[in-house]
């Protein structure tokens, strides 16, 4: 067992999906034209002054309220100094000694089932910068400045994460909350949700925190957990072997999934933080605090509770449901045309659905499967005109989505199971009359062996009937008649 | 408190400042004077009074979330030493050095 211990600090940008910039009225679009969304003010023109959106404020809030924390009544903007292109201005609009949201909690669950609840330190309000491309002119960097000014919610956590593990766990929690608000689209790919590590070791035991290194922009969870998982291997090699660690920041490469040295911490972070004289404070008042607090939507956890109530779903199942609000969303849509069916949806939407975006590298949002017409398939199978075997028939249809509806497809494919009874029991008499030997090896078995060979009957009437039988039927007729 | 010339050298890099000796040595002199006098005010018994972060008792106010500006790239690339296809163009920026 290895006597290190892992240390983990997350800090998270959460891009806010306002309309206009924290300080501007410029578009934040994602994906426009290089700077033409980049105004006077995300310029850091001499002479403009930042106005301060309302939405932004509003949206942090509402994360505070998420994670039970203290909302500052009274918070403060701060200027963080250093110089890069993409930093027109020469400062960042941050904010440090006064953040809106203080302290506060999340819980997280693990594959194991452990639940942990991780302190959140803080979350602040503040600009982000533009994006400087370095690949594309050499001797010279591009500066697109339409990210410039775009509204981010830095979330900290305390140190208090133990592996990659925990890590991504916090984060898809993270997720879960800000997607619920929809304070954001949380979109890692597209950089709406950005993650800085910050991981150290010690020994097993120890108290003090051993000296850490922040590794930064990684854009997936699963290269979270392998930006640690290396990170921390590499530090307990360097002090294994009588080294140190140097306070730094380091780059992930998912390629060579390496991190290395970006630049030394102790002089850059230097950042001369000053309160930003171009604004007053934000003032929250209780009412307002109030009334956001009475809007908060159903939160993941209470949705995941729910759905075990209500539904009478397993934990797991509902974890996995309630993980993305839109495919909790999706979940009831599909209950509901059902006619209530919320095992058999649950089943089908973790079981198949989610495999079949998974493997076409498809988000819901994309899913070319209607929340109705899975629930009308799922109607087809309660009510018995569909075995399951059929139903993965229709539903390879629906994923083709020609447009047809499932009782369309089922009556075409002639798909309907055969639920006379007397035409079920012809079928059987007859596969008896052909197969004595097994009909004998069958009546002579103890009860545990003819459990595995009711499996060849089964299977026989499947195939003359094409897999359109109803299961139960089937076996209920078949331990009938082959014992007689 | 007195600043060192180390220290305003130092806080010369940060902010991209070129100085030389006789700037050194007249700037670390000015920037003590107003160390001592920052001295002098922190002496002042504050207790019981909430610390100002601005000098104005007002409250942020708050704009409404909409769009209101519209595309001007091309206007303000005009500004820039360098400007083509949509993007400021600017000496090539390392990461591990400038930030």
């Amino acid at each position: 067992m290895s006597t290190w211990e892992i240390v983990i600090g997350l800090e998270v940008h959460v891009q806010l999906n306002t309309a206009s910039k924290i300080f501007s009225g410029a578009n934040t679009h994602f994906g426009a034209t290089p700077n033409s969304q980049a105004c006077i003010i995300d310029l850091g023109m001499p002479g403009t002054l930042p106005v301060l959106n309302k939405e932004a404020v509003k949206k942090a809030i509402l994360f505070g309220l998420a994670i039970d924390a203290e909302i500052a009544p009274y918070s403060i903007f701060a200027r963080k100094n250093y110089f890069y292109p993409d930093l027109p201005k020469g400062y960042q609009i941050s904010q440090l000694d006064h953040p809106i949201v203080g302290k506060g909690k999340m819980n997280i669950q693990l594959s194991d089932g452990t639940k942990k609840t991780i302190n959140v330190t803080r979350a602040h309000l503040e600009e982000d910068a533009g994006k400087s491309l370095h690949e594309q002119r050499s001797g010279f960097t591009g500066v697109d400045l339409n990210r410039a000014g775009t509204p981010l919610l830095e979330i900290v956590s305390e140190p208090e994460l133990r592996s990659g593990e925990e890590a991504v766990a916090y984060l898809k929690a993270l997720h879960s909350i800000i997607t619920c608000l929809e304070i954001s689209d949380g979109n890692m790919a597209e950089g709406s949700m950005r993650c800085d590590a910050n991981v150290s070791v010690r020994k097993l035991g120890s108290e003090k925190l051993g000296t850490r290194t922040e590794i930064k922009n990684v854009n997936s969870f699963r290269f979270v957990e392998k930006a640690i998982a290396y990170e921390a291997e590499r530090q307990i090699d360097i002090l294994e072997s009588g080294g140190s660690i140097r306070q730094e920041t380091r780059l992930y490469n998912s390629d060579t999934n390496t991190t290395h040295s970006m630049r030394s911490k102790e002089e850059a972070n230097d950042y001369r933080y000053f309160p930003d004289p171009d604004l007053l404070p934000i003032m929250i008042s209780e009412e307002w605090k109030a009334e956001l607090k009475a809007s908060l939507p159903e939160l993941p956890r209470k949705k995941c509770q729910r759905f075990q109530n209500e539904y009478g779903l397993s934990e797991y199942e509902a974890q996995i449901l309630t993980s993305d609000m839109q495919l909790a969303h999706y979940f009831e849509a599909v209950n509901t045309a059902s006619n209530n069916q919320p095992k058999l949806a649950a089943n089908w939407i973790i079981g198949n659905l989610l495999g079949a975006l998974n493997k076409n590298e498809l988000t819901l949002q994309d899913c070319p499967i209607a929340a109705d017409s899975l629930g009308q398939m799922i109607a087809r199978i309660a009510d018995n005109t569909l075995s399951n075997n059929t139903a993965k028939i229709v539903f390879e249809a629906l994923w083709k989505n020609t447009g047809k509806t499932v009782d369309q497809i089922i009556s075409e494919q002639g798909l309907q199971q055969i639920t006379d009874v007397s035409a079920l029991t012809e079928i059987i008499q007859t596969m008896i009359t052909n197969n004595p030997n097994q009909v004998t090896q069958y009546r002579e078995a103890d009860e545990a062996k003819r459990s595995k060979l009711i499996g060849f009957f089964v299977g026989q009437v499947m195939k003359a009937t094409q897999g359109k039988a109803p299961a139960q039927t089937v076996n209920e007729l078949l331990g009938k008649y082959l014992l007689r | 408190m007195k600043l060192t010339e180390q220290d305003v050298s130092k806080i010369a890099d940060l902010a991209k400042l070129q100085l030389d000796q006789t700037q050194l040595a007249k700037i670390t002199r000015s920037l003590s004077d107003l160390l001592v006098f920052i001295d002098q005010m922190t002496s002042i018994n504050t207790d019981g009074v909430t610390p100002m972060a601005h000098p104005l008792n007002a409250a942020q106010p708050l704009r409404h979330d909409a769009v209101t500006e519209n595309d001007q790239h091309e206007l303000l690339q005009i500004l820039s030493a360098e400007a083509a296809d949509h993007l400021y163009w600017v000496p090539a920026a390392i990461s591990n050095k400038n930030a």
